[in-house]
């Protein structure tokens, strides 16, 4: 994050854009590299003062705010061997002096008793300041230099914001647990998360704006993201939005890709290895459940067909009630891996039980099944048995999984949905409703009384 | 009609089925949220309405008996007493007056978990010494993190975790409180239950008029006493101004600077005469190539001023007459405060100086092995030196809070009289803030 006055918005009818940098911003930067590299055994001091040279009107505050992310990332060594403290302690119990000639003198009693010159009580005297360190070598380049300065500027924005909404396409779970750790409540508004304080309802307050700029790097290291946010300025409300598709570049922290534990990242690794076809997931985007977010470990697709899996692994008591109670109402195809004294509390359709090993050889066989070549289509031609997961309509094998799908979609009122799927008007016909059309484009679904 | 109150994270929740007011009702957890200072109001409407609660709202640590014996001056006794009609206010008294008894008087009197608000470390370390006599003190701030039955903090740290301290005193003291009202620290009352408030301060305005918004956060004025009314416990003092003209080639340089500056101002037809005026400029700096200019000039003239060689030379005579004095000399530019430093050889404190340096010197110069100390606006509050009777300031802004405070400082009651030195550049904008100054001084 960066001081407040490196702040470089615009403000165009109540919307905000932060000042982004992209590769016409290269030359400077590399400029303001080069000068603190060039300064290697000088003093900062000396460095500093050249950046300013530097400096105009159009661009001082990038070029300060450049000179303070490469600072960060600059080793230093201290100009001189002796303790500076000890040095000037020993100096100020002989002041104060008044007169050139008894400032020499203590000069040299003190060189004499430090066994140094007199220079080196001059350069010591206060060697511990930051600015008279010793510039002993800078670890960044432009191009990172310039990534890094965007994801600061966009922190920084943040800062004055009073409630952000974002969503992100993976990487759910550092989020959630990075919303939780900072104090921040959430709701789940359709696709996205909207992020406030508690006493947000309360008063308009910016308190919550370092919380928000502390999950930024968590967001953006999302695949996908999008950010709107509400930013205060005076009494002012003004919006902000930017999403990873609009080309700016953000420095990503390494994120160790750390797993709630080793069991689901060995059942990825299998997975990905046995089935290439499948398209896997991790942390998938959340199901909202009553307002509480619910994210799967792991959701896998192909094509239309999708289910997710939850690892119930070693939870607490509590845990597992509240976590159950989302299962249960979470309302999407879900496979639950749960230990055997979690798996008799769930009701839930597809549960592989285990008891100290993660049964991977019984996930895989189910994923085998679940996405076998019949199970990718929704509706097929009734011709011999009916297979498995599918039941029997008039003349159609239609697939039990849409029909929940398409019942959920109904609940939500998404009719669009199912119409345009695959075999969506015979299995609106099996739950009853009929497809009315109101023009070449509109329609609308009744449902069909049995008289 | 039941209500159960509960602390979240510097709100107050209230479930049951009950209409509450002060704040609003809350979709996200489905119940009424008000915010923490609220409380003593809820609890009041609560009773009055007839209404049966129950509250699981302070979260306090064990608080043992002080017992503690001290002395207060008569205005001291008649400022406890004014504050305890309601217990809340703000007490106004000179720098100088003691009002840390004050508190220390109530502290005692209410007996309850106390959070003391503080500016800065030195402050902590300051309180911490005074207030020993009732046991064992926490420190809550950036180097430790205890909470006890009486916790001093400053005022970033409780802003910070004021989320966290909010349940956990029923008295809080906001020492120099005109800070409180600030857009960050004032959420430090606002996220705190503690019905009790004490406000303490020399001067309860603020330049930008956010002042009015003391008596919801702390309560308003309940006593105050000037510096004249209470001067036989103050030690007297003079002032001297010395009036010091720039070299030909400072003067040279200065003139030409300061004049850029003044023509920007003339052709945008502005004029400059409060900070508000000044941000103006700051803020055109963004889109404005002369802004940005004319304000670097402005820079620069005003650091060939305060860094005038005469200025040194006026010092360097200072110094030598009074040979025999404990001397501070205070100057706003840190540059200034470390080639006074190095050319006298005088111990400097500035904001980069840390914490156990910073003690030492001070702790040295109240012992008397240093008779000199060099500082910049850090000591501006509060920090107390004994026995200084030398003031010298090189340089300053024109609010007048800085210029009380810092008379303040040598206005310790030794015996002996304190004179304060004034050295300014004559013929330059300086001359005007001093000027400023003083006029304001002499509206108290």
């Amino acid at each position: 994050m960066l001081p407040k006055e490196y702040l470089d918005v615009r403000k165009i009818k109540g919307k905000i854009y932060p000042r982004f940098v992209d590769f016409e911003w290269f030359d400077i930067a590399k400029k303001v590299i080069s000068i603190y590299a060039k300064n290697t055994g000088n003093k900062l001091k000396k460095a500093r003062n050249e950046v300013k040279k530097i400096e105009d009107s159009e661009n001082y505050k990038k070029i300060r705010a450049f000179a303070r992310i490469v600072e960060r990332e600059i080793d230093f060594k201290s100009p001189t061997t002796l303790n500076p403290l000890e040095v000037r302690k020993l100096l100020f119990s002989k002041g104060p002096v008044t007169t050139a000639s008894e400032r020499e003198k203590v000069i040299e009693e003190v060189a004499r008793r430090f066994g140094v010159d007199k220079r080196e009580i001059e350069l010591s005297m206060f060697g511990d300041m930051e600015e008279d360190s010793i510039i002993d070598g800078v670890k960044v380049d432009p191009e990172t230099l310039l990534m890094k300065y965007n994801l600061s500027l966009l922190q920084t924005t943040l800062m004055n914001a009073i409630a952000v909404r974002f969503r992100v396409e993976d990487n759910h779970k550092k989020v959630f647990s990075g919303i939780k750790r900072l104090g921040l409540m959430y709701e789940i508004e359709d696709e996205f998360v909207r992020l406030t304080g508690p006493a947000s309802i309360l008063k308009q307050t910016k308190k919550y704006g370092t919380a928000f700029a502390k999950l930024i790097p968590a967001i953006v290291n999302s695949r996908l993201w999008v950010i709107h946010a509400e930013i205060l300025d005076y009494d002012r409300i003004y919006r902000m939005s930017i999403s990873s598709e609009d080309g700016v570049m953000f420095y990503r922290e390494k994120l160790s890709m750390d797993f709630d534990s080793s069991l689901e990242e060995e059942l990825y690794s299998r997975l990905i290895c046995s089935r290439r076809d499948l398209e896997i997931v991790r942390e998938p985007s959340l199901v909202s459940v009553g307002g509480f977010a619910f994210i799967p470990d792991f959701r896998i697709r192909r094509g239309d067909r999708e289910i997710y899996i939850e690892i119930a692994g070693f939870w607490t008591e509590d845990y597992v009630k509240k976590k159950v109670e989302k299962i249960e109402r979470a309302n999407i195809p879900l496979l639950v891996v749960a230990r055997e004294e979690i798996a008799e509390k769930l009701k839930s359709r597809h549960v592989i039980r285990f008891k100290n090993k993660l049964p991977y050889l019984k996930i895989l066989k189910f994923i085998n099944e679940y996405f076998a070549d019949s199970g990718g289509k929704n509706i097929m031609k009734a011709e011999g048995e009916v297979p498995e997961k599918y039941l029997r309509y008039k003349d159609w094998f239609v697939s039990i999984d849409f029909i929940e799908y398409c019942k959920k979609c109904i609940e939500e009122g998404r009719v669009e949905e199912v119409v345009e799927k695959e075999g969506g008007s015979i299995a609106l016909e099996y739950l009853g409703y009929k497809v009315v059309w109101d023009g070449l484009s509109d329609f609308r679904i009744v449902r069909v009384h049995d008289d | 009609m039941f209500v159960k109150l509960s602390y979240d994270r510097g709100t107050i929740i209230a479930k049951g089925d009950v209409h509450i007011p002060f704040g609003s009702f809350d979709e996200r957890v489905g119940c009424y949220r008000v915010l923490a200072y609220k409380y003593r109001d809820l609890v009041e409407y609560l009773n009055l309405s007839g209404i049966e609660y129950e509250e699981e709202v302070f979260d306090p640590p064990p608080t043992p008996f002080f017992d503690a014996e001290f002395e207060l001056r008569d205005y001291q006794e008649e400022a406890v007493q004014k504050w305890m009609v309601d217990r809340r206010g703000v007490v106004v008294l000179p720098t100088g007056a003691g009002k840390t008894y004050v508190a220390m008087e109530i502290i005692r009197e209410l007996n309850v978990p106390t959070l003391i608000v503080v500016p800065t470390l030195d402050l902590i370390d300051q309180w911490m010494a005074k207030l020993s006599i009732f046991g064992e003190i926490g420190e809550f701030s950036g180097r430790k993190k205890e909470i006890k039955a009486i916790t001093i903090s400053t005022y970033d740290s409780a802003y910070i975790n004021a989320e966290t301290l909010g349940n956990k005193f029923l008295l809080i003291v906001f020492d120099e409180v005109h800070h409180l009202p600030s857009e960050s620290y004032r959420v430090i009352a606002e996220m705190s239950c503690a019905p009790y408030r004490l406000g303490l301060t020399a001067t309860m305005e603020r330049e930008d008029g956010l002042h009015s918004l003391l008596p919801k956060l702390v309560g308003g004025k309940v006593y105050e006493v000037t510096h004249d009314q209470i001067s036989e416990h103050l030690a007297p003092f003079t002032i001297k101004r010395i009036k010091v003209p720039l070299s030909e080639k400072e003067k040279g340089a200065y003139d030409q600077l300061s004049k850029k500056f003044r023509d920007y101002l003339k052709k945008k037809g502005m004029k400059l005469t409060s900070m508000d005026d000044f941000r103006k400029i700051v803020m055109r700096t963004g889109f404005d190539k002369q802004a940005y200019e004319a304000l670097k000039s402005w820079e620069e003239a005003r650091k060939i001023a305060y860094n005038s060689k005469n200025k040194l030379k006026v010092l360097k005579n200072l110094l030598q007459r009074h040979r025999k004095d404990k001397i501070i000399i205070f100057t706003r530019y840190n540059d200034l405060v470390y080639r006074i430093s190095r050319l006298f050889l005088i111990p400097a404190i500035t904001y980069k100086t840390d914490q156990s340096e910073r003690k030492e010197i001070l702790r040295n110069f109240r012992r008397g092995i240093y008779r000199v100390i060099v500082s910049s606006q850090v000591l501006d509050e509060g920090v107390d030196v004994p026995d200084a009777n030398i003031g010298i300031i090189m340089s300053g802004s024109g609010s007048a809070r800085e210029y009380i405070q810092r008379l303040g400082r040598i206005l310790r009651p030794s015996g002996k009289k304190a004179i304060l030195y004034e050295i300014v550049s004559s013929e330059t904008s300086e001359e005007r803030v001093s000027r400023r100054r003083r006029r304001k001084l002499k509206n108290k």
